[in-house]
Order: structure tokens, then C-alpha cells, then sequence
């Protein structure tokens, strides 16, 4: 049959090959329903027994099942007994539930409810024995007693410190909301008490997704309550910082007696949208929602609180509205890491004390607002599809957005190996022609070979197989080399990665000796346990005769050159630890008559280092805390590349680094385009029509990017698939120079570079991105890289050093230093070569200009390596 | 009423545990328990090959030389016990395989004689083709194409149990129930044309439904190592749905 267009059940939309035209995920839900649907029937009444209990009366109904008031009759005591209704196993219920148990029993608060107990019916249905309270959620308990906003955070407070007693004792609620939250009185003090710690957890998470798909009707709590990693993963994959998400909705309905997303309008819309809505729609701040409120409705609510309108709402903008939204951060990696911190936050609140979280900056705000018409680009016929797109600058001078909470991050090392002192165990190359192979041999070690002339692993070839086979009809099929080393890594090195957090891999090699300037070869990093390979990292590279590093940083959220995916990156941080070998492999696919066989071919693995990132540390102390202590970009790498790029290779000299001295930052965050211009090249170089416009949302973090459409029409020309179709987008940018450059002294240098884009190409699809360096008179220097783009977000970021110039492929380093200061426009290009059905024209693509860091080195005394976080 | 209908004989004959069990030592064994995976599960690999940029061309030789790589010996043996689903297994070893070994076997053999599953040009392409063009990743595809052929698989073992004890036509009525909440207008309905009581008929339902669940949970137990991973499974798959 052909299905209806949304499921009739969850009014999903069905896609065309939806199986047999159901839904897929109810179809899927009916695998949880076999073992319940008879016990679902089961209806309990008062004076039943239950294991040791009797019931005495039901006190609750919700979507998870009832609750009862029980008595225990060994001990003797009153207690509360939740009676599971969802649809779960039973058996393996209880398993994990023991297994919870431990850390359940640990936990003693008196902000936490106690759970006892647990076991299932005669008829299987689970059940949870908790302490009996008596109280009401804390907020109608709020409400009805006018708390005043103080009198709230004061009792938030002490929610948060049982949540973070839980949270130390590895207990993660995951459905914190006020109706597990009762409000009690003991000795005539209000304290709330959390109950169901620990139960969803037992149900593996199933709690938050059943009352949100079986039971929308009657539970409305929950939606509003939902994290965005909740709502889009079910709960599989939730840690305490869906607790703080939750937190935050608490004290914003405590604080505007709304929650930040409406529950009934979340219903309403549908459960995709739903979804949607939590995953993405930032919610107004606190005080914005309240003074958008109704004028009664106002009043009420302030009224509530012995307020007046107006005083309330100044009362929360400002730190208020920055504590809450922090929380309810949709990338749960920019929300407090603990509740500590959050706790910390409204206690300095409360104090008039400057609290850590910041608010988002004029621009993040400005783009929310802002959300300019798209333009619809018609697109003139065209051989080959350039789009070079020219951006300028205000000089306005704004806060960085959200990139620079992430780049704040510190990093504290969690395993680092240095290469340079081990041998490979294995170091193969072989060539190919067509469909003929040659092993090539094994290499061996020559001393006096590598980079600054220690030993280097060396191979050399029978060029006369490459004369026969490539030179012949070089082009004509695939005609390459493959050189492979693998080191161990002594798994000495490694350390327990099983905490969770953001992540980041450092990775470097070198060669030297095997083609002539830019010739194109894919790198590829694999790591492999005993068992099993890990993840492979590919990449583009562009090859030379001079020594060459490849170096690489992959930070978690950026995995785009992993083979494997997110996944696969999650799997690879898990099993660190067990990683005893690193290959690395350089395979040049095209055969030219730039390879040079004729000179041996070495190959080092330099470096590895993986590290975790954490967010920085409030500055201490008496000093106004500054208003943002994250680092840019540049200054991160810097961090990471001293270990991984000194010069001398010599083990012992590992910790001697070079500082860096910045000659000129730039950070284009900050800037917006004033216009743009789009062309075509090849040929008929001319105005391509159209005008790529800023929307909202569509950069990295949420924040807003300018966006490309193109009419991918042009591209399905037959007469296309011959040529070289290809496709470039460029940012230019005013240099917006610092003051007091002087680039007079010789020396080192290094130059930094970010850019960012999104929603280029199918995955790893090869193509270029190109710096250059522009002077009134000239361009002084092109840089010209070769990567593999993705749909995802990624980050194309360069360090190049005075001594390895191989990506420099116009002008030259020493115009580039002796002009520097001439430069008046940078422009980043992302340029396809060939186009291929890959590409994706028909989604926005978005480009941003990140960083740009020009420094001069010095050596700097060998010291103690530094203490990280 | 006559009960569910019988079980499907094959149902349990093999499963992914067995090639877990016997790729050490009984590699045969092993292999035919795998390859019967393997034909099940074919094209969630294909749509991952091509979703990874290959031509459909390409993505077919691809796809049959990474089975015939997993089904040697050597393959067999290293599979590790500890590495729990077959859905995740046959991710892995496919990036492996596209990473490590594409570039040398383009230029060996490109599948080759060897073809363990058969692949029809225009049905792998026509499937592919219905993919979602939104930026799905490769993964996501995979994970999403795996469980809807799952899933087709179930609804027609199903169709097929029913039309196996005459309840064809029964099926076919009831089938929309797998997954509506049918109000009792429909029942009766359906009553009056099945000539059942409405009571009848919504046993009927549930036992359908129940039915189902069953064979989708004795099907993924046949890709997980343990028991006790189905439900895990299934969430897995849930979630990677909504993706």
C-alpha cells in the first residue's frame, strides 16, 4: 500500500521509501511492545501487596505510570512506590537498576528523595520504591507562596547542590523537572527534594522518550524539559550536562513562570518539529520573554513574585539572562560544566559579585535578529562555474561569537608520543602501473638522511619501473606510489581516555625527496590495536623535493577527514588506550614526470599528541574577572604546534621551544561583509549573477555565515563532464593592520591562517584552498593547498614556518615579509577543480574567514614542560 | 483462534553470534553464517560506498570486493569477539576496507571473478536514487538504509507467515494497524469485512502487532552478539532514523 504522507501514529512525515509506507521508528517502537501490552492491563488497587508493600493509595499519575503511597513492613515505615507502565524488559530493567543501586545508595542529601528499592510484579510490570514525600513541585510551591526572585534562586540553589551531589557520585537524573522536584517543609523551611534519581537511568533513558512519544496528550512537562541531545537521540547519549540543560529550564520557569519553549505550542507543532524546535530555536531570554509577555500576564507573574513589571524584568536582564542561557545551551560543550559552576554563578549573583558566564556578543545577538531575504541566484550559461565572491569589511569592532567560546579552550594532554627517537617497524612502498604491481622494497635506516640530518628510514626505488609504466603514456591510468611506515607507539604513553569532553589530534610527519614542487599526494594517518583499525585519516597534501611536514589538527566536531565519522572518532577516543601501532601512508595517485625516483625516499612519523579541551578557568582572585579570557585561535595552535613543530628533532632537545612574537593578528569574526560579487572564470570571466546574502544560523555554532546558492543546473551539461568544470568561492577581506609592524628583522616567521566553510561537497571530495596576500601593487603571496571537502562544517587551517615554504606556490616568503605591511586585502578562496555530481550547489554554502596570525620566532630556554589543566 | 501462526524454520539456524563463536576455529561455518548476513544486508553497504563518493560503477565492484574480503579466512579470524553488533561490524570493516585496501585492489582486482552477493546495476541504483539528498552522511545513511531494509524484511516474513495459514486477506486488512491507533469506527469496519467480531478483530491487531515485534527482535538478534544488545540495537536505530 502506498502510506499516507505523515505517519497516522507520530505525525512524522513519511518518506517516499518508507518500508511498506509505515513509519519507520513506529514500526521500529512495536520491538519494545511485546513483552507489556498484556501487563499494560494490569490495574493495581488499594490493600494490593506488592512484594513487601502494601498499597495504601494512589497519590500520582503520569506518563510513566502511577505512584502509590505504600506500606513497608520491614522496616516499618511509609513509602512512596512508582509503578512503571512503559513498555521495557523487564529483566534487564532490574539489572541495570542493581547496577545503579550502588551509587543510589551512596547518595545522601537532603535535597535528594532516597530510592530503596526496586522489583517487579507478579505480572512483571517494574516498580521503584522511594522516599515518601509529601510536597508539592517547586513551582507551584513557588507560586503559591509568592516567593519573591530571591527567595527562587535561594531554593534553586539548594536543587542544584543535591544534583550536584548526585553528579559526584556519577548519578545522573535525566528527567529533572518540577514535578520531580517536591518542595517540603521541615521546621518551617522550604526544602525541595528531588525524587526519580537514578530511575531513568535504570529505564536506560526510555523514560524521557516514552513520555515523549506515547503519552504527548497527558504529560506536557516533559517536551519543555527535553535537552536538545535528548530530543535528538533519544536518551542514549546523555551526560550531566543534560541535567544543567534541565536546570536551566528551571530556573527559567521559576524566574518567568514560562518555560524557555512553550509545551503546548511544542505539541502542537508536530513531534519533527518538536524536535526541531528544542534542537535548534534559540529561546528569548528571560527577560525578554517576560516584558514580550501579555501586560496581565506580566503583572501576574510579577505579582507572584512582590515585584513590580518593570523591576522584574530589570532584575533579570543582564546576569540573570546570561546564567539561564548559558544552561540552555544547545551545544551542551558551551554550557557550565558542572553545576558547581552554575551554583557558583547565582551565589555570586546574589552577592553582586561578577558572575563567569557571559552574554552572547552584539554580533551573535545581531544575528539572531537579523535575517535577510535569500536571494535566488539565476545562473547565466556557463563552460565552467567560478564563483568568486568579494567581501568587505566594516572596521566595527565586536566581540568574536561563539567561535571564540570554543577556541577558548585550553588543552590538557592526554597522550603524546614523540616519534622521532623510534624506528619504524615496518616500512613498505611498492608502485603501480596500471595493472601491474612492483614492490618497491623496504627501507633502510641512513644515517645523516632526515630533516636536520639524524637517521631517517630511507627507501629507493627502480625508477626504470615508472620509465616503462608511467612515462610511456603518463595519465592514461592509475600510475602511482604508495610508501608506508608504521611505528609503535609505546603504549607507555597512553593514558585512561574514558573521560568525556571535547577532543583534539595533533598529528605530523615529514618526508623529503619525492617530487618535484606541487605535485598531489593523500595522506593517510591509521590507527590500529591489536585487533582492529581504529580510524583512518585522510587527507590532500601537495608534495616537493624539499624536506615537507604534513601536519594535521583534528578537534572533535571537525572530523571530517576521519573515514569513519563521528562515530568512528567517539569509538577511536575510547580505545586510545589500546593503540599500539600508527601507520602512516602517502600514496601518490597520479605518476608524473615531476616524481623524482631518482633521490631516495625517507619518511618520519614526528609527533602525536592528543588532547583534551577544557574550557579556561575563571581568572582568579581580586582582578576584575576579564570579560573573556578564551584565547583566538592562533594562540591555540601556537600552543599545540610549539611541541609538535620545533625545529630540531633530536630527542633530547624536545622541550626546547621557540616562542612566538606576534607581528600582526587579525580576526575576521568580527567583521561583516559590506558587498559581494560573484564570477565566473575559464575563458568567459563575467559577473555570475547574484549576490550571496548573510543568514542567520547558517555558520558554525549557529552564528550566521554568508551563503552561495547556485543553480546546479549548469553542472548536469553534457558538455560540462569533459571539461574541467569546476567551482571557487573567495572571501577578501581589508588587512586591517595592526600599528607599529616592523618586519625589518630577520629571523623566523610563522603565519597562521583559519578559514571555515560549510555545505561545499559530497564527502571527501578533493579540492584547493588558496590564500593571497594582496598589496596595492601586487599580490605577494599565494598559498595553495589541496583539501578534501564535506558537507559538514569544516576548518581549513594552515601553520606554515619559515624553512618549509612547499604550499607557497606564487610569490615568495621574502616579498611576503618585506611587504607585509603593504598588504591591504586578504582574500580565502575555496576553489573545486573538477566538478562532479559530489558538489553539492542545490545547499547553502557558507564561508567564513577565521584567523589569520603572523608571529616571528624566537628560540626560548629550554623549560619544564607546562602544567595543563 | 488458531494462534500465531509457525515460526519461520530458518529463524534461528544462524545468527551473528555464530560467526563471533566459529570464525576462530571453524571458519566455514563461519563464513556461511556471515554470507547469509551479507546477502540480507548488501545494500546499506552499497548506498555507504556511494554516499562516499563513488561512481555506481565503481560502488558495485567496490561492494563485491569488500565481501569477497570479508569472507576470507584470514578476515574471519581477525574479527573480534568483543565488537559486539554486526551492523557496526560491517560499518567498520567497510571503512577499513575503502581506506586501507581501495587503492591496491583498484589496481589488482576490482572483485574480480569472485561475486558472493548478487548485485543488479539498475536496483541498486534505483534504491539509491530514493535516497535523501539532504546532507545525510555516509553513516547516517548507512545506519538509516539498514534499518529499513530490516524492517522490509520483517513486513514480509510477515505477509509471508500470514499467507502461509491462509490468513492472507487478514493481513491485508489488518496490516494499517501495525501502526495507527485505530479508532473503533475502523474496527468495526474492518468487522464487518473480515466477518470477525469487533472483539476478534482487535486481538487480530494486537497479535499482529505482537507478531511483528517478535520477529523484528528474533531478526536483530540474529546481528548482535548477546540477547541482551537487541534492545540497544533498537534504539540505536530509532535514533538514527530521526537523523
Amino acid at each position: 500500500m502506498s502510506g499516507p504522507k505523515n505517519c497516522p501514529k507520530c505525525n512524522a512525515a513519511l518518506p517516499p521509501d518508507a518500508p511498506g509506507g509505515y513509519c519507520a521508528r513506529c514500526l521500529l517502537l512495536l520491538g519494545f511492545e511485546i513483552e507489556n501490552a498484556a501487563v499494560a492491563m494490569t490495574i493495581e488497587k488499594s490493600g494490593d501487596r506488592i512484594g513487601r508493600y502494601t498499597l495504601l493509595e494512589q497519590i500520582g499519575e503520569g506518563g510513566m505510570g502511577t505512584v502509590w503511597m505504600a506500606e513497608q513492613h520491614h522496616p516499618q515505615r511509609r513509602v512512596a512506590i512508582k509503578l512503571v507502565k512503559i513498555g521495557m524488559d523487564t529483566k534487564q530493567f532490574l539489572a541495570r537498576f542493581q547496577a545503579e543501586q550502588q551509587a543510589l545508595a551512596m547518595m545522601d542529601h537532603p535535597n535528594i528523595a532516597m530510592v530503596y528499592d526496586a522489583g517487579a510484579t507478579d505480572s512483571g510490570r517494574p516498580y521503584f520504591v522511594m522516599e515518601l514525600v509529601s510536597g508539592v513541585p517547586i513551582t507551584t510551591y513557588c507560586n503559591q507562596e509568592h516567593l519573591t526572585a530571591r527567595e527562587r534562586l535561594d531554593l534553586f540553589v539548594k536543587v542544584c547542590q543535591g544534583v550536584q551531589h548526585a553528579h559526584q557520585k556519577g548519578v545522573i537524573h535525566r528527567d529533572l523537572k518540577p514535578s520531580n522536584i517536591l518542595v517540603t517543609k521541615v521546621d518551617g523551611q522550604a526544602v525541595p527534594k528531588i525524587i526519580d534519581f537514578g530511575i531513568a537511568k535504570a529505564a536506560q533513558g526510555k523514560l524521557v522518550n516514552e513520555t515523549f512519544f506515547t503519552a504527548l496528550g497527558q504529560f506536557l512537562g516533559t517536551p519543555a524539559y527535553m535537552s536538545p541531545e535528548q530530543a535528538d537521540r533519544g536518551a542514549l547519549d546523555v551526560d550531566t550536562r543534560s541535567d544543567i540543560y534541565n536546570l536551566g529550564v528551571l530556573l527559567y520557569e521559576l524566574l518567568t513562570s514560562q518555560t524557555p519553549f512553550d509545551a503546548k505550542e511544542l505539541l502542537a507543532a508536530g513531534l519533527e518539529e518538536m524536535r526541531r524546535t528544542i534542537r535548534e530555536k534559540e529561546p528569548l531570554r528571560p527577560s525578554t520573554r517576560l516584558s514580550k509577555l501579555q501586560a496581565a500576564d506580566l503583572t501576574s507573574t510579577a505579582r507572584q513574585q512582590r515585584m513590580d513589571a518593570p523591576k522584574l524584568v530589570r532584575f533579570l536582564r543582564g546576569d540573570l539572562d546570561c546564567i539561564a542561557m548559558k544552561c540552555l545551551e544547545k551545544e551542551r560543550k558551551r554550557r557550565y560544566e558542572t553545576v558547581n559552576g552554575l551554583t557558583a554563578d547565582i551565589k555570586s549573583f546574589l552577592e553582586n559579585k561578577p558572575i563567569a558566564a557571559r552574554p552572547p556578543s552584539h554580533l551573535y545577538r545581531f544575528v539572531k535578529l537579523v535575517r535577510r531575504n535569500r536571494l535566488s541566484l539565476s545562473v547565466a550559461t556557463l563552460t565552467v562555474l567560478s564563483i568568486l565572491l568579494g567581501f568587505y569589511w566594516q572596521q566595527a569592532r565586536v566581540m568574536m561569537v561563539h567561535l571564540y567560546y570554543y577556541l577558548g579552550y585550553s588543552e590538557a594532554v592526554i597522550a603524546e608520543v614523540n616519534f622521532q627517537d623510534k624506528q619504524p617497524q615496518y616500512y613498505h612502498s611498492f608502485g603501480y602501473a596500471g595493472k601491474q604491481m612492483l614492490e618497491l622494497g623496504n627501507a633502510e635506516e641512513v644515517p645523516g638522511a632526515g630533516p636536520d640530518n639524524p637517521s631517517a628510514m630511507v627507501g629507493t626505488f627502480d625508477t626504470s619501473f615508472f620509465l616503462k609504466h608511467g612515462y610511456e603514456n603518463p595519465g592514461s591510468g592509475n600510475t602511482g606510489l604508495y610508501v608506508i611506515v608504521e611505528v609503535p607507539t609505546g603504549s607507555d604513553n597512553w593514558v585512561n581516555t574514558t573521560n568525556l569532553g571535547s577532543y583534539k589530534l595533533y598529528l605530523t610527519a615529514k618526508t623529503t625527496g619525492l617530487a618535484a614542487n606541487s605535485s598531489r599526494v593523500k595522506i593517510r594517518w591509521a590507527f590500529t590495536t591489536t585487533d582492529d583499525s581504529l580510524v583512518t585519516v585522510a587527507w590532500g597534501a601537495r608534495l616537493t623535493t624539499n624536506y615537507q611536514t604534513f601536519s594535521l589538527n583534528l578537534a572533535d566536531g571537525y572530523v571530517d577527514q576521519f573515514t569513519g565519522g563521528n562515530s568512528e572518532w567517539e569509538y577511536f577516543a575510547d580505545h586510545l588506550d589500546k593503540v599500539n601501532t600508527l601507520r602512516f601512508s602517502l600514496h601518490i595517485e597520479h605518476w608524473k614526470t615531476d616524481y623524482r625516483p631518482d633521490e631516495p625516499v625517507a619518511v618520519y612519523i614526528s609527533n602525536l599528541k592528543f588532547v583534551r579541551l577544557m574550557r579556561p578557568e575563571k581568572a582568579d582572585g581580586n582582578t576584575n574577572p576579564s570579560p573573556n579570557v578564551a584565547k583566538p585561535l592562533s594562540s591555540q595552535i601556537s600552543h599545540g604546534t610549539n611541541a609538535l613543530f620545533g625545529k630540531t628533532n633530536s630527542p633530547s632537545s624536545a622541550n626546547l621551544k621557540m616562542s612566538e612574537s606576534t607581528i600582526a593578528e587579525i580576526n575576521f569574526q568580527d567583521k561583516q561583509p559590506e558587498s559581494s560579487e560573484a564570477y565566473s572564470y575559464d575563458g568567459v570571466r563575467g559577473t555570475l549573477a547574484g549576490v550571496p546574502v548573510e543568514e542567520a544560523g547558517a555558520g558554525p555554532f549557529g552564528g550566521n555565515a554568508q551563503v552561495a546558492r547556485f543553480d546546479t543546473s549548469i553542472f548536469t551539461n553534457p558538455a560540462l563532464a569533459a571539461s574541467s568544470a569546476g567551482c571557487g568561492i573567495a572571501v577578501a577581506t581589508p588587512a586591517n593592520r595592526s600599528s607599529g609592524i616592523n618586519t625589518t628583522n630577520l629571523g623566523d616567521y610563522k603565519l597562521y591562517l583559519s578559514a571555515k566553510t560549510t555545505g561545499l561537497a559530497g564527502n571527501l571530495v578533493h579540492g584547493r584552498v588558496q590564500w593571497q596576500f594582496l598589496t596595492p601593487k601586487a599580490t605577494i603571496l599565494t598559498i595553495d593547498s589541496p583539501v578534501t571537502f564535506t558537507t559538514n562544517y569544516q576548518v581549513y587551517s594552515f601553520v606554515l614556518a619559515d624553512g618549509y615554504p612547499d604550499p607557497y606556490s606564487g610569490g615568495s616568503w621574502d616579498d611576503f615579509i618585506n611587504h607585509f605591511d603593504e598588504i591591504d586585502k586578504i582574500q580565502c578562496a575555496v576553489i573545486a577543480d573538477n566538478w562532479n555530481d559530489e558538489y553539492r550547489l542545490d545547499q547553502p554554502a557558507a564561508f567564513y574567514i577565521g584567523d589569520v596570525k603572523f608571529v616571528r620566532l624566537t628560540p626560548e630556554e629550554k623549560t619544564s614542560k607546562p602544567v595543563l589543566p | 483462534m488458531n494462534g500465531l501462526p509457525p515460526q519461520n524454520p530458518n529463524f534461528t539456524t544462524t545468527n551473528w553470534s555464530v560467526v563471533l563463536e566459529a570464525g576462530q576455529t571453524d571458519c566455514d561455518r563461519a563464513a556461511r553464517a556471515l554470507e547469509e548476513l551479507c546477502v540480507r544486508y548488501w545494500y546499506p553497504v552499497y548506498g555507504y560506498v556511494r554516499r562516499r563518493g563513488s561512481t555506481p560503477h565503481e560502488a558495485k565492484d567496490l561492494t563485491q570486493a569488500f565481501f569477497v574480503h570479508l569472507l576470507q579466512n584470514e578476515t574471519l579470524k581477525k574479527i573480534d569477539r568483543q565488537k559486539g553488533k554486526f551492523r557496526s561490524f560491517l560499518l567498520t570493516a567497510t571503512t577499513n576496507f575503502l581506506a586501507n585496501e581501495w587503492d591496491k585492489r583498484q589496481s589488482l582486482k576490482r572483485g574480480g571473478q569472485h561475486q558472493i552477493i548478487s548485485i543488479d546495476d539498475t536496483e541498486a541504483e534505483e534504491l539509491y536514487r530514493q535516497e535523501p539528498s539532504a546532507a545525510l552522511s555516509p553513516e547516517n545513511l548507512y545506519d538509516r538504509r539498514w534499518a529499513f531494509t530490516l524492517l522490509n524484511t520483517i513486513l514480509t516474513r510477515l505477509k509471508e507467515e500470514y499467507a502461509a495459514t491462509n490468513k492472507a486477506e487478514l493481513f491485508a486488512k489488518l496490516e494499517p494497524g501495525l501502526v495507527d491507533e485505530v479508532n473503533p469506527g475502523l474496527y468495526a469496519e474492518w468487522a464487518a469485512a473480515l466477518n470477525m467480531s469487533e472483539g476478534a478483530v482487535r486481538v487480530a491487531v494486537h497479535r499482529l502487532r505482537r507478531r511483528f515485534g517478535e520477529l523484528l527482535r528474533g531478526e536483530i538478534a540474529r546481528t548482535v552478539a548477546t540477547p541482551a544488545e537487541v534492545d540497544e540495537e533498537i534504539r540505536h536505530l530509532f535514533a538514527a532514523i530521526a537523523n
